[in-house]
Order: C-alpha cells, then sequence, then structure tokens
C-alpha cells in the first residue's frame, strides 16, 4: 500500500521566545517492509540532521531570532506491506535492552496480575488477546491522562489513549523479561 | 612533620593541572581548542575544586546557562559575543547535561548539547555513558578484564564480591547479612550502604527487603578487617582508616598520565570505615617519595630540597601580582588575546558595582539621619522618591526613627547580602585576596556594626580597582549606573544627573567597540539632550536586555 502523508503541526507560546532548541523525530524509518520513497521534514529554518542511538532520524533545529510561535509539516510518499506480521531484528541495538522499565512504565501488582493469563506462555496470539483485552479494560478515553501519566496510573484510573495503553502494554511484556519496544508513527 | 616534607625529595603534583589541560587538549585534533569547564554551581559540595582548576587551569568556569548551542556547535555567551567551546570538561551528571535528551527538568544542562556532542563540534569529557565504569557490578571483572586486555594477572587482588544478581550468591547474602558490607551498585558517596556487624536487627531486616525488591542493584563483600595509618588528629596521633584516590589521564592517543600521589581520604571519626568526604570524611594531600636518586648523598638531598622551596617561592611571586584570567584562544600572542568574561558574570559584576553604591549612600545617610542635618521635606522627599518604610505624614522624629529602623533591619542586611551573593558568583574572575575582603563586610554587618562594614567597603573599592580592566569596567558601571539611578528618582538637579551620565557614559565607552552595548551610548546621549526620564527608562532596559541575551 503507497501512502502519501502530510502532517502539519502548529505551537503558538504564550511568552516571546528568544532562542530556541528542538529535537524533532518526524522521520519515519526505513524499514524491510517499509519503504520510503520520498520524505520532508518542513522547518523554518534548515536543522541539523543526525541518527540517534536507536538509528531514528533526529533533527535538531536551533533558532535565535525571536519567535512565539513553531509550524512543521512533514510529508512524503511511503509503502508499506501490509501482510508483514514479523521483521528480523537487526541487531544495532540489543534486544535485551527494551526488557528495562522506563520510569514510565513500572509495573503494579494489579497489572501482573491482569496479564499473567497471557503471559505465562505467551505467543503472538495470546499477545494479540491480552493487547484486545487491555482495550476493554482500559477505554479508549481522551482529557483523563496527560504526556506523564505513569503505566501504573493509567491502568488503574481504567482509562486512557494509545500512549497509556501501550505503556501498559510494554509494562507487562518487560516484567516477564518478555523485550516490548515502543514505536510511534 | 614539616621537617620530614623539607627535607625528603617528592615527586611533585602542583602540575597538574598543567597535565590535565594537557589530556582535555589531547581529545580533539583542532589546534588550540578552547576548553570550559562546566559546573553544578556554588551549592555543590565540589564547587571550589570547579573553580580552582578553571583558575589553575586558566579556562572559563560556566554554568549551563552560559553556554548555547546553535547549529550543533556549542557557544559561551561572553561580553564580547559568542565563542565556540572546543571541550567541555564537565562536572555534571549524565541524566542532568541535556534536558531535551535526558531529563527534562533538569536545569543545569545545555538544550541541544548531544546534538552537538554527536555532530563531532564538541568533546564532551569524561564522555556520557562513561559512569558505567562506576557502576560496582563491575568490579568483581576487572580482574578478568585486566587479563583480557593486559595479558597479565592482578598485582593488587579483588576482595572477593558477591553479586546479588546471582540466585546462589544472593541466597549467601541473604542468609549473611548481617555479616556482609552491602553497596548499591549504582550508589556513591557511601550513602544506601549496610554494614552488617554494626547494625541493628531493624536496619538489617529492612536492607533484607531492598535487596529482595531490586538484588541486581547491590553488590556485597566480606567485612575485612581495613588497615588503619596513623594520622595526625587534635590531640596527636591516632589510628584511622584510609583509602586512597589515585588521578589517572587518558589521553586521547591511548597514552596514560598516571600522577604521582593522589588524595587519601580519611574517616574521620575513630573507628568509622565512612571516608567519604559527601559525609564528613577528611582529606590529605599524598606524595610519593623521589627515590630515583637512591643511594643519595644528604648534601644532594638538601640542595634538591632548597632548589624546589626556592622553586616554589618564585612560583609564589609570579602569582602575588599576575591575576591570571582565561583569555580567548586562537591568538598568535596571549598579549593579544581578550579575556573571556561570561555574560553572566558580566551582570553579577555589574549588581557588585549597584549594591556597593546602594550601601555607600545608606551609610551616609544613617550618618546625616542621625545627625540631624536633614530637613523635613529633605527627608520627606527621600521616602517617597526612594520607598522607606517610613510615614511622610508623621512630624520629623518619629520619622527618622522609622526610616533609621528601616535601613538598620531591612535595607542595609538586604544589600549586604546581595552584595555577597554577587561576590560568590563572581569570585571566579575577582582575585582571592579581594574577595577575602568582601568576606569582611558580611561577618562586621552581622556583628551589627554597619559603620565597619561600610569602611570594609571602601577597601573592597579600593581592590576591585586593581582587578583585569574588563572586570573594573562592569563593576564601575554598575556603580556609576546606580549612581546616575538615584540622581533620576531623586529628581535632582540637572548638573548632578548629566555629571552622573556622563560618568556612566565613560565607562560604556570602555566595552568592546562594534557591538550591541555601543548602543548604550546613543542612548545615553538622548536622556543627557532630553532630560525625560522615559528617556532613562529605555536605557535601563537596553542595558538590562543586553546583559540578559548578549551581543
Amino acid at each position: 500500500m503507497k501512502l502519501q502523508v502530510s502532517h502539519q503541526t502548529n505551537y503558538y507560546y504564550d511568552e516571546l521566545a528568544q532562542r530556541s532548541v528542538q529535537y524533532i523525530r518526524m522521520t519515519p524509518m526505513q524499514l524491510s517492509h517499509q519503504r520510503i520513497h520520498q520524505w520532508n521534514v518542513m522547518l523554518p529554518k534548515v536543522a541539523i540532521s543526525q541518527k540517534d542511538g536507536f538509528g531514528n532520524d533526529w533533527l535538531t533545529l536551533s533558532r535565535n531570532e525571536a519567535h512565539d510561535n513553531l509550524q512543521m509539516q512533514a510529508s512524503g510518499i511511503v509503502e508499506i506491506n501490509t501482510d508483514t506480521e514479523r521483521l528480523e531484528d537487526k541487531g544495532d541495538v540489543p534486544y535485551l535492552l527494551f526488557t528495562a522499565q522506563s520510569p514510565l512504565t513500572k509495573c503494579s501488582q494489579a497489572m501482573r496480575d491482569f496479564a499473567a493469563p497471557y503471559l505465562t506462555d505467551p505467543t503472538h496470539d495470546s499477545l494479540k488477546a491480552m493487547a484486545a483485552e487491555l482495550l476493554e479494560k482500559m477505554p479508549y478515553t481522551a482529557y483523563v491522562t496527560h504526556v506523564g501519566t505513569t503505566a501504573i496510573e493509567s491502568f488503574e484510573i481504567g482509562a486512557g489513549v494509545c500512549q497509556d495503553h501501550t505503556h501498559v502494554f510494554l509494562s507487562c511484556c518487560r516484567d516477564q523479561h518478555i523485550p516490548a519496544r515502543y514505536v510511534s508513527g | 612533620m614539616s621537617d620530614v616534607f623539607a627535607q625528603t625529595p617528592i615527586l611533585g603534583v602542583s602540575d597538574y593541572p598543567k597535565r590535565l589541560k594537557a589530556c582535555l587538549a589531547s581529545s580533539t585534533s583542532k589546534y588550540d581548542p578552547q576548553i570550559a569547564i562546566l559546573t553544578p554551581g556554588r551549592f555543590n559540595s565540589a564547587y571550589y575544586e570547579h573553580a580552582f582548576l578553571a583558575h589553575e587551569m586558566n579556562v572559563p568556569l560556566v554554568h549551563g546557562y552560559d553556554l548555547v548551542v546553535e547549529d550543533s556547535k556549542v557557544y559561551m555567551q561572553g561580553i564580547r559575543g559568542k565563542v565556540q567551546v572546543d571541550i567541555i570538561y564537565r562536572r555534571i551528571d549524565d541524566p542532568y547535561i541535556d534536558p531535551l535528551a535526558f531529563r527534562s527538568s533538569s536545569i543545569l544542562g545545555v538544550s541541544g548539547l548531544m546534538s552537538a556532542y554527536r555532530a563531532g563540534n564538541v568533546v564532551i569529557v569524561n564522555a556520557p555513558g562513561t559512569g558505567v565504569a562506576d557502576d560496582k557490578s563491575l568490579y568483581p571483572f576487572v580482574p578478568d578484564m585486566i587479563e583480557f586486555y593486559l595479558g597479565e594477572k592482578p598485582i593488587l587482588p579483588n576482595i572477593e564480591t558477591y553479586q546479588c544478581r546471582k540466585p546462589d550468591e544472593l541466597e549467601y547474602v541473604l542468609a549473611n547479612l548481617d555479616k556482609l558490607v552491602v553497596k548499591e551498585t549504582q550508589g556513591s558517596g557511601g550513602y544506601g550502604m549496610l554494614i552488617g556487624p554494626t547494625s541493628t536487627k531493624e536496619e538489617v531486616e529492612a536492607y533484607r527487603l531492598r535487596l529482595l525488591e531490586k538484588p541486581e542493584g547491590f553488590i556485597a563483600q566480606p567485612t575485612i578487617s581495613l588497615s588503619t595509618n596513623p594520622t595526625a588528629v587534635s590531640d596527636g596521633i591516632a589510628p584511622r582508616h584510609i583509602d586512597l584516590r589515585p588521578f589517572i589521564l587518558s589521553h586521547g592517543d591511548g597514552t596514560v598520565d598516571i600522577v604521582p600521589g593522589g588524595l587519601t581520604r580519611v574517616a574521620m571519626i575513630e573507628g568509622s570505615l565512612v571516608v567519604n568526604s559527601s559525609q564528613g570524611g577528611g582529606i590529605k594531600d599524598t606524595w610519593i617519595v623521589d627515590d630515583s636518586h637512591l643511594p643519595a648523598s644528604t648534601k644532594k638531598t638538601n640542595s634538591q630540597a632548597s632548589k624546589q622551596s626556592s622553586d616554589a617561592n618564585a612560583s609564589r611571586h609570579a602569582h602575588y601580582h599576575n591575576s591570571v584570567q582565561p583569555l580567548e584562544a586562537g591568538y598568535e600572542n596571549p598579549d593579544n588575546a581578550p579575556m573571556i568574561l561570561l555574560l553572566s558574570t558580566a551582570n553579577h559584576l555589574v549588581w557588585l558595582g549597584r549594591y556597593s553604591e546602594r550601601l555607600s549612600y545608606y551609610d551616609s545617610l544613617m550618618k546625616q539621619l542621625v545627625k540631624g542635618s536633614l530637613k523635613k521635606s529633605q527627608v520627606q522627599h527621600l521616602i517617597s522618591h526612594l520607598g522607606f518604610e517610613a510615614d511622610p505624614e508623621q512630624s520629623l522624629k518619629p520619622m527618622k526613627t522609622q526610616m533609621l529602623r528601616d535601613l538598620e533591619q531591612t535595607k542595609i542586611p538586604s544589600v549586604v547580602q546581595s552584595i555577597e551573593t554577587n561576590v560568590q558568583e563572581a569570585k571566579g574572575v575577582i582575585g582571592k585576596d579581594t574577595a577575602e575582603l568582601y568576606n569582611l563586610i558580611k561577618r562586621l554587618s552581622t556583628a551589627g556594626t554597619y559603620r565597619a562594614a561600610t569602611l570594609q567597603l571602601h577597601a573592597c573599592n579600593a581592590a576591585m580597582a586593581q582587578e583585569h580592566p574588563t572586570v573594573v569596567c562592569f563593576w564601575q558601571l554598575g556603580r556609576h549606573f546606580e549612581q546616575l539611578e538615584r540622581a533620576v528618582f531623586l529628581d535632582e538637579d540637572n548638573e548632578k544627573t548629566v555629571t552622573a551620565s556622563l560618568n556612566f557614559k565613560h565607562w560604556v565607552n570602555q566595552l568592546p567597540e562594534n557591538t550591541r552595548w555601543r548602543e548604550l551610548i546613543r542612548l545615553t546621549n538622548q536622556m543627557i539632550k532630553s532630560q525625560e526620564l522615559s528617556d532613562f527608562q529605555l536605557l535601563n532596559q537596553e542595558f538590562i536586555i543586553i546583559l540578559q541575551q548578549g551581543v
């Protein structure tokens, strides 16, 4: 499937900023199932392009004239093989790294209990079932959580957005030493 | 003890800063690189060391807010504009160095630093991530590392170490918790450890819970009978536990410079095993005896010792009048190189000048009030225009009493504190002796003798006038701006205001040419011509903006 993507983000600041530095990751990765035919991130100024430790395209935008807004547009053409279920691990980032919990993904006993039936003998299907059950348990609800909400917190609230679902899922997997990685797009 | 020292040839350590600087410079192939020391600030327990090394190596001491990243290059904000930094000797922990990459709440770091680092435009020493060598989990592998990398067996064996991440070793540790020393793998400063034999049952049990929750976070070692060393204490010589911290400099080309001696840390309290300085451990200089000339005749030793002491005297004298300041790199002739003065430090110097002036003025006010040389209308004028906590509706005597009280209890102590703060922040560019003089102001005013404090201020001012011209310039700018502002606020007569303006302008003229600083001249002239308060406000604004945003 070939996709033409155009994504615009506009930020408006309450106060005038004299200078700002931003790290911007708005470029999809070239993967075996995902070919990037064309991609461009339009910014108010030319940014320095680098790759970060995970292989992401990382742009650093530094502005030193007064400004009170930022507008960026990410656009391009991507071709995806939608039948792909697995990707081969490239090994440039040790996969065991993704068994370590981050501050947002600490696991609670309640979460452990929830995940137990699906993770005792994990298969692709049991993981998919856990994800589906998680959506039932934590219905998609906006504005009850925020960008800094932890997995434990959103699980307790019993609602959240895709970021929260992902955090909880990651947390349960990592707790059982199943490497799990957060991917956004 | 000092006799032993004078007679014995030792391997010198006073060139450590020079060796450190050479090591730092070796990390880049750039010729004559610009080095800066990044400190978390004066509330850090090692701040004195950061300032000392900066002074000895003749490089600027910067805080996070002094650095900006532009197009993935790092710059210091100086009074002459931006100066690119090639090497940062950073004394801030990894999570705090870049709020965009790591801990976002950090105000100590520099946004964009990791981008500049990854782009190869700045070297960070020690590199981010090298802290892994400090993780105590690595310690048990050191003998293997020695064999693998050097093909040798260790000369000093390891202490037996149990890694609690391993189930069977954890089992042993839990069963013998009261006999072992347990440490956090990622701890430091001697905090968070358990000394089994000297802990209570409750402490041991509490630690057991911590171990069970995160076994991989701990290692354990048997308590060894650690040696003690004869140590000079207040009432003689006594045994104390010590350890040795060597200083090893790894150069960019792979060579290793082992500095002779090092730092000996002492557990000051009798019987204590904790030597860490952050927990009150003491420190002692350590020297290695130079036996390379053995067998040496007594005569030779004596002459060598006397040569060393005369060398030391010579260098002491050289430093006496020569207050060395960091200079911009890249100048063929160091005499032509301008001094690097950070914008933030210049700001502190300006405020030091302002508060010093203010203290003098308050002191003269007190004298006038006490002597009774002010008329009622004059006192009312002062109260309403300078904002004293006194009621201008009252009669003269209670008004004066209120004003005196406000001065003595609020205004003067506040100004003295501000002087102290600004001296501390500008300490890097003010000579040690001058800083000492300022210390006295605080002490005298705490004792309540403000007159003495203000007299001391005269000595401080005399000392400041002898500092580096660039330093003096900003301090004088502050003093004269304060006088100008006071003349304006008090609506003084034309002549007084013009004189103050001209004095201020004289010092602005000393500032770097062809920079935004010169805007202040235009605004001062405009103010002199119009005599309008609004023009003074414009001048004030511009002054503040330049000090904040740079040129």
